[in-house]
């Protein structure tokens, strides 16, 4: 509960500064203080009670079809989300990455890093 | 089966494989990058032509050996096949479109763009969110990292916004999904779909956090500057592929999603979609920049399919038939937004206006004409069908709001698009020729149009049903666009010679009724006036194709059945009409507000359609409208449609514009046969609304008074132009007044007395637009006041004018005068004193500016510039010769002509026994009121009485001196230059002095005021869109939660 | 009757009304000339005038438009009275009234209208198109009270029938339109005003500005014609006016004392006043006398 609490005040955090700060850093900082917090919640609210490990033995049915797979995930826990999870950590990282990628290049091009000087195209 | 990792695998592979080989050769890696690209297109094909579509679950596939939801399940029905058929192909066009760029950049971007299509065909394919997620972010990634394939200061710009929008989105996202996992224990969306909607509110609020941030993706209004800035400034390759593959992909995963929401999302999401299909279009008014206006554009398109797939669930619809809909609008923007984007491209002009360039090269233009068309929703594109699919669906549920909103929303679109249609087609002097073609671009470009008419033709005859009949109009436009190389003459005989054949073969002798003469009037009458085109000496590309198309459509109104065929038909009409009058040199405002009214007429009359009783197969409308009887709305609706074609008074603006800049010959036929489209439609409607409109008399008594003061004002408006086409115009005006005075009385006479008028005014106005025609070919001007005196360099067409003029104004012994004697027998004898005392002084009013048509520019003074004018060329004495035999012929003989109309009128309303025919002698016994008039006997006397005393004249007479022009006595003197004498400029001065007070433009000044307004609130709105990069996150996320707490989502 | 007695009779009917129709003008001429204190020509004047004109050797044209403008002009008043039956009950004056109904009638005074200003347009002159735009603004205007009066006509009598409308005034005095209806007739008297161009409508001819508007360049026998059509029209418009307001006439001499007086109230209003400008007569026409024709409608519907 805990690590969920913690997980949304970073979201707020994250967004906050996303949205007030002028500095294109600043702001992908945001970005990654809202991803981190993120895969806090996913953490936090991922663990399933009275659910056992994801190994198939002869409890699991491993037959194919939407009903069998009910029947699975009545006795382990589902593992395509803990897998996925990992993804979307490498996901935040790579979008991150990209964000200052392009910071770079729109100190470039515009001499600037404060995102009120990036208006020009609007209406 | 194909199994779809085999796609997934070849973007991978492809992805992986070319930074590799590219250290070799940058050709090498090209070459892969097509061969994947053409695999995957191949893959998803080869899905397509299988035949094993069954039910959804049959044709998933798990990854790993585990059912669902241990594993990752992708799904590859049919409806996946199908778009990733498209999205495939559009991802090799795009990719052979930027063939030249991808040489150039680094190896990076087509890894990136097969990266791109990898996530786009996941996200189709998915059946588990997350892998969603995973798929949405790599198509995302790609996009950004593309974006910026452009370096300039904009595009990192545009490019930096979309991944803050992109980001937030995600995390709304992944946190819906977290949350949703909680209460499921699972992530495969068959499975949620399996457990139903729970009722936690936690659940809920993460299933909209889940499809809000698809819905953000899809870039709604107002949460969408990011993406519009985008649009602006990627490169034409990359906005292209944003705006087909991205939206397309999402749009899939977002109806994916669809099954598991609660009922109550629904009606939200279809909010949020119509709106944001209404308001993009609203604010794109005002928009100059080509690139931008097109992003407007997409979002307003996938604002109306978002509305489509979540509005129309609550109706009576199958789920097919919403897709369907949904596919027609999005296959057509597909399409259609990836050439604009590539024709922006490859023109490199900025602001909507500088794209006159196209003027110079007719390929693009063309292209560029069928994409506007296309996105506009004329037949025989995707986009026509799914409207009128929707408008059904939307106005037979009563749904009036999300109707308005769409037919307003709709108009908007059009209002900018067909506004850029006429920037493009306007000769520019200083514009260059485009001499940089690169093939590729060209390749795709074509490849791409093709396959949209492919599709759209598929869809017609496949889904639709269309009889091939229908499609005629268009044949006949794709069969002369061949020919079209071919001398004006040889097209003008063959296009003769196949309307003539088409009408022996279809109409001769298989009409009955009132269709027999609609017929006459609007093949035989546009027939005729074929010659009059046929003077010109140089090629006039295009108008052959579009005339005969338009000619077909007339055709075809008579032989339409259905609703759908009719309204085709219809829609067809108003397409090539509007792209002929475009032809006109200065024509694109006036053309606008052509296509813009008859856009408007058309979506009411579609409604009314609608709202009407089904109509049989099979059996022509014009014959079935006895057999249904409809309600006063539909009657309404419709009505109103028509009225708008025909002009009346309050929506006549659009009239005197285009029949004035339409080319000459071409207003010809507008006025003489164009106009009885609408005069068809009307009188179809009255029959079958005849009984509740007799039930309630209010109606046809309003339509009475429209009718007279049309004609009225029409008249008085006319006698102060100076342009002798605006005249005319305006005098077509006063003239459809009558016709539609008549048919309101509801009575037999009165139906005959606008028939008759209907008939009349083809002939006369035709006559004299063609003797007008040929005057302005002869002295280059319009204004009538720089012409006189040319009775003695063009002899015959002023006898036409003569002709037609005494036609006009109801003088006897010519046919006019009985059109003039049935509308005021058939108004006084149903009580109607005071409409025919108004009637009366609309035709003494007509006098005026036909006095003025003929004396300024037949009679007075010569101008000296023009004494070298010779007599029209015979193309144009040919259609005035037969119109004045005509007249002469029912002048002499009206029997012709009256009695085959009151046996077609007796039909419907039954000839009363008081009207009789003896001989040449209409006698009317009627209880209220009796009258006659022997049409025959008059021509005599009238002959007799001119004879005599122009034989006692030439007796007396023998020695008449002639004199010049210039030999008159002014003021007991020679005047130094006589044709400054030439009385003409503002001639009724006196009379605008006493009644000009009445034609002050009220009206026009209405419609410019709505004109103001709507552009001022879309200039206000656009406002919203600052620029900056963190008020559109603000944006966003007020959106989220603006929709959440009106929804009451708990 | 054969087709060559009616034609004969046609003849005899026309000769008839064009004497009578030059006579009144040369009374008029004279009654005018009186009351502005000058001798005045004989009232045979017009004949003479006509004789003369046409006995000019040389004669000047413009052009085939021109040449024909007198022959649409005096074809306009001959045709006018020939759809008109002038006396009741006569065969001889029932002309080819058979043709069509009043509003044939109304229709057809155009046509000469037409013709003379096409023809007087060719002529090339500033003044007769002047002239034609005046007379063709003051038309449409007094045109309003003329057709709404008839139109009330109609509902009165429930015919457009000009032998009906005279048959159903027959009986007594107190049977005449101009009893029964009476806000009709003067709806249409004031619209008479307007179509004989007597003062104070007489902008078109204007002597003192457009020497006489219209004609200007025409000369001899031309001018004879338009002199003849002259009585012609002025005796056929009366006629149609004694018809539908005045009881019509069961023989010649109370036609030709009913014209007379009909005629003597336009030349009475005609000395007695001044000239309205084109914008001042249109304005009247379309105010008090349109109002009154309303009127006359409005009187039958309640």
């Amino acid at each position: 509960m805990i690590i969920l609490i913690h997980g949304l005040m970073l979201i707020i955090i994250g967004i906050w500064a996303m949205l007030t700060r002028k500095n294109l850093i600043r702001i992908i900082i945001g970005f990654a203080i809202v991803d981190t917090g993120i895969n806090l919640v996913l953490v936090a609210i991922g663990y399933i009670k009275g659910k056992t490990a994801p190994i198939i033995n002869d409890a699991v049915s491993t037959a194919q079809g939407a009903a069998a797979g009910m029947q699975a995930v009545d006795k382990v826990v589902d593992p395509v989300p803990s897998a996925l999870v990992l993804t979307a950590i490498v996901i935040g990282l790579a979008v991150t990455a990209l964000m200052l990628a392009y910071a770079i290049r729109m100190h470039k091009t515009g001499r600037s890093l404060n995102i009120d000087d990036f208006e020009e195209q609007k209406w | 089966m194909v199994n779809p990792l085999y796609l997934i695998a070849v973007f991978l592979a492809g992805a992986f494989l070319v930074p590799f080989v590219d250290k070799a050769d940058r050709r090498i890696s090209l070459g892969i990058f097509y061969l994947a690209l053409a695999a995957s297109v191949g893959l998803s094909l080869a899905r397509l032509m299988q035949a094993d579509f069954t039910a959804m679950t049959e044709s998933q596939v798990f990854t790993a050996g585990f059912g669902a939801p241990l594993s990752i399940a992708l799904g590859f029905g049919f409806k996946e096949a199908i778009l990733l058929s498209f999205v495939n192909i559009m991802g090799l066009l795009a990719g052979l479109y930027l063939a030249k760029r991808l040489a150039r950049e680094s190896v990076q971007s087509i890894s990136l763009l097969l990266l791109l299509l990898l996530g786009a065909n996941g996200l189709i394919l998915t059946r588990d969110i997350f892998n969603g997620f995973v798929f949405l972010e790599i198509l995302s990634i790609a996009t950004y990292a593309l974006i910026g394939l452009k370096s300039s200061k904009n595009a990192m710009a545009a490019g930096f916004k979309y991944m803050l929008a992109g980001g937030l989105a995600s995390s709304f996202f992944l946190i819906g999904i977290a949350f949703a996992y909680r209460y499921t224990g699972t992530l495969n969306i068959d499975t949620w779909i399996n457990m139903g909607v729970l009722m936690s509110p936690g659940y809920r609020i993460a299933l909209y956090l889940i499809i809000m941030a698809i819905v953000i993706e899809l870039k709604p209004f107002p949460a969408n500057g990011w993406a519009l800035d985008v649009y602006q400034s990627a490169h034409s390759g990359i906005a292209a592929v944003i705006s087909t593959i991205n939206t397309g992909a999402l749009l899939f995963f977002f109806y994916k999603l669809l099954p598991l929401l609660p009922a109550e999302f629904m009606p939200l999401l279809a909010g949020a979609g119509l709106i944001s299909f209404f308001f993009s279009n609203l604010v794109a008014l005002r928009q100059k920049n080509a690139g931008r206006l097109l992003g407007y554009s997409s979002t307003a398109q996938t604002g109306l399919i978002i509305f489509v797939l979540t509005g129309l669930s609550g109706f009576n619809l199958s789920q097919s038939s919403i897709l369907m809909i949904a596919a027609g609008l999005f296959v057509t923007n597909f399409f259609a937004k990836s050439g604009l984007f590539w024709l922006a491209g490859l023109i490199k002009k900025e602001t909507t206006k500088s794209w006159s360039v196209l003027s110079k090269n007719s390929l693009l233009l063309a292209l560029f004409g069928i994409f506007i068309l296309a996105l506009t929703g004329f037949p025989p594109f995707p986009s026509f069908f799914a409207k009128v699919e929707l408008v059904r669906a939307l106005a037979g549920n009563g749904a009036w709001v999300s109707l308005s909103a769409l037919l307003a929303g709709s108009l908007l679109e059009a209002v900018y698009l067909l506004r850029w249609l006429g920037f493009a087609v306007k000769k520019n002097e200083e514009d260059a020729l485009i001499e940089t073609m690169p093939i590729p671009k060209l390749v795709s470009l074509m490849f791409g149009t093709v396959l949209m008419i492919l599709v759209s033709l598929l869809i017609t005859t496949k889904v639709y049903h269309l009889s091939s009949g229908m499609m005629y109009p268009l044949m006949a436009f794709l069969a002369f666009m061949i020919i079209d190389f071919l001398p004006m003459k040889t097209k003008g005989f063959i296009a003769i010679g196949l309307i003539a054949y088409w009408g022996w073969m279809f109409f001769w002798g298989k009409l009955l009724g009132i269709g027999s003469l609609f017929g006459i009037i609007l093949i035989g009458g546009s027939l005729v006036q074929i010659f009059g085109f046929m003077h010109y000496k140089d090629n006039k590309a295009g108008l052959f194709p579009l005339l005969v198309m338009l000619i077909f459509s007339l055709g075809n109104l008579l032989q339409a059945c259905t609703k759908l065929e009719f309204f085709l038909t219809w829609e067809f009409m108003t397409l090539s009409s509007y792209l002929l009058i475009l032809r006109g040199k200065h024509a694109q405002k006036a053309a606008l507000t052509y296509i813009l009214f008859s856009l408007s007429g058309a979506y009411l009359i579609l409604t009314g359609l609608v709202l009407s009783p089904s109509f049989y197969h099979k059996i022509p409308v014009y014959l079935l409208s006895d057999m249904i009887q409809m309600g006063l709305p539909a009657a309404i609706f419709l009505g109103i449609g028509f009225l708008i074609k025909l002009g009346a008074l309050g929506v006549h603006i659009w009239l005197p514009e285009s029949y004035t800049e339409a080319e000459d010959e071409f207003t010809s036929i507008m006025s003489s046969v164009l106009s009885k489209a609408g005069v068809f439609g009307l009188l179809i409607v009255l029959i079958m609304a005849k009984d509740a409109l007799v039930a309630n008399g209010l109606i046809t008594g309003a339509l009475g008074w429209l009718g007279a003061l049309t004609a009225f004002f029409g008249a008085l408006m006319a006698v102060f132009q100076e342009d002798v086409k605006k005249l005319l115009a305006y005098s077509s005006m006063s003239q459809l007044g009558y016709i539609i005075m008549g048919f309101a009385l509801m009575s037999h006479l009165g139906w005959v007395s606008g028939l008759y008028l209907a008939f009349n005014h083809l002939f006369f106005k035709a006559l004299i637009f063609m003797a007008i025609t040929g005057v302005i070919l002869r002295t280059g001007t319009r204004n009538m006041y720089e012409m006189g005196g040319l009775i003695k360099k063009m002899p015959i067409s002023f006898i036409s004018v003569l002709m037609g003029i005494i036609a006009v104004s109801g003088v006897p012994p010519l046919s006019g005068f009985g059109s003039k004697w049935f509308i005021y027998t058939s108004l006084i004898e149903q009580g109607h004193y005071f409409q025919a005392g108004l009637a009366f002084f609309a035709s003494a009013i007509a006098f005026l500016y036909l006095y003025r048509l003929i004396h300024t520019v037949f009679l007075g003074q010569a101008k000296p510039a023009q004494k070298d004018v010779k007599e029209a060329p015979i193309w144009l004495i040919i259609p005035q010769a037969v119109f004045i035999m005509v007249i002469m012929g029912i002048s002499m003989f009206p029997n012709y002509i009256t009695k085959p109309i009151s046996s077609a009128v007796s039909g419907f309303i039954t000839k009363p026994d008081w009207l009789s025919w003896t001989g040449y002698n209409i006698t009317l016994a009627s209880p209220v009121l009796h009258g006659n008039w022997n049409g025959n006997l008059v021509m005599m006397v009238t002959m007799g009485v001119f004879g005599i005393p122009l034989v006692w004249l030439l007796l007396v007479n023998a020695r008449v001196q002639k004199v010049k022009q210039f030999n008159i006595v002014f003021a007991a003197e020679r005047p130094d230059k006589p044709w400054t004498t030439h009385f003409a400029h503002n001639m009724f001065a006196h009379y605008k002095k006493a009644l000009g007070w009445l034609i002050t433009p009220k009206i026009t000044e209405f419609w410019n005021n709505v004109t103001e307004w709507t552009h001022s609130i879309a200039a206000t709105l656009s406002y919203i869109y600052t620029g900056n990069g963190q008020t559109y996150l603000l944006h966003i996320f007020m959106y989220v939660l603006v929709i959440f707490i009106i929804g009451g989502v708990r | 009757m054969s087709f060559a007695t009616k034609l004969m009779l046609s003849f005899l009917s026309l000769g008839v009304i064009t004497i009578w129709g030059l006579t009144l003008n040369g009374i008029v001429a004279k009654i005018f000339a009186r009351v502005q204190g000058r001798l005045g020509p004989p009232f045979w004047q017009p004949f003479i005038d006509i004789i003369k004109n046409n006995a000019k050797r040389t004669t000047v044209s413009h052009g085939i438009m021109f040449y024909l403008g007198p022959v649409f002009r005096i074809a306009g008043g001959i045709g006018t009275y020939m759809f008109i039956p002038a006396v009741l009950g006569s065969v001889m004056f029932s002309n080819y009234s058979v043709s069509g109904d009043v509003f044939l009638v109304m229709y057809f005074i155009f046509f000469g209208q037409l013709g003379m200003a096409l023809g007087a347009g060719e002529g090339g002159h500033p003044y007769s198109a002047i002239g034609v735009a005046r007379g063709l603004a003051q038309m449409t205007a007094f045109e309003v009270p003329f057709a709404l009066s008839v139109i009330s006509l109609a509902v009165q009598y429930h015919t457009l029938n000009i032998t009906e409308i005279v048959m159903a005034q027959q009986g007594s005095i107190l049977n005449w339109t101009l009893f029964t209806n009476p806000l009709a007739v003067i709806a249409a008297m004031i619209a008479m005003l307007g179509m004989t161009m007597y003062n104070p409508f007489s902008v078109v001819i204007a002597p003192q500005e457009t020497p006489i508007g219209p004609p200007t360049e025409y000369s001899a026998s031309f001018l004879g014609l338009l002199a003849t059509n002259r009585g012609i029209f002025n005796a056929a418009k009366l006629v149609l006016f004694m018809n539908l307001y005045f009881g019509g006439a069961t023989n010649i001499i109370s036609m030709l004392v009913k014209t007379f007086a009909i005629y003597m109230f336009s030349v009475f209003v005609g000395v007695a006043f001044p000239r309205f400008k084109t914008e001042d007569s249109i304005r009247f026409f379309l105010k008090v006398p349109a109002l009154l024709g309303a009127l006359a409608i409005v009187v039958w519907l309640i």
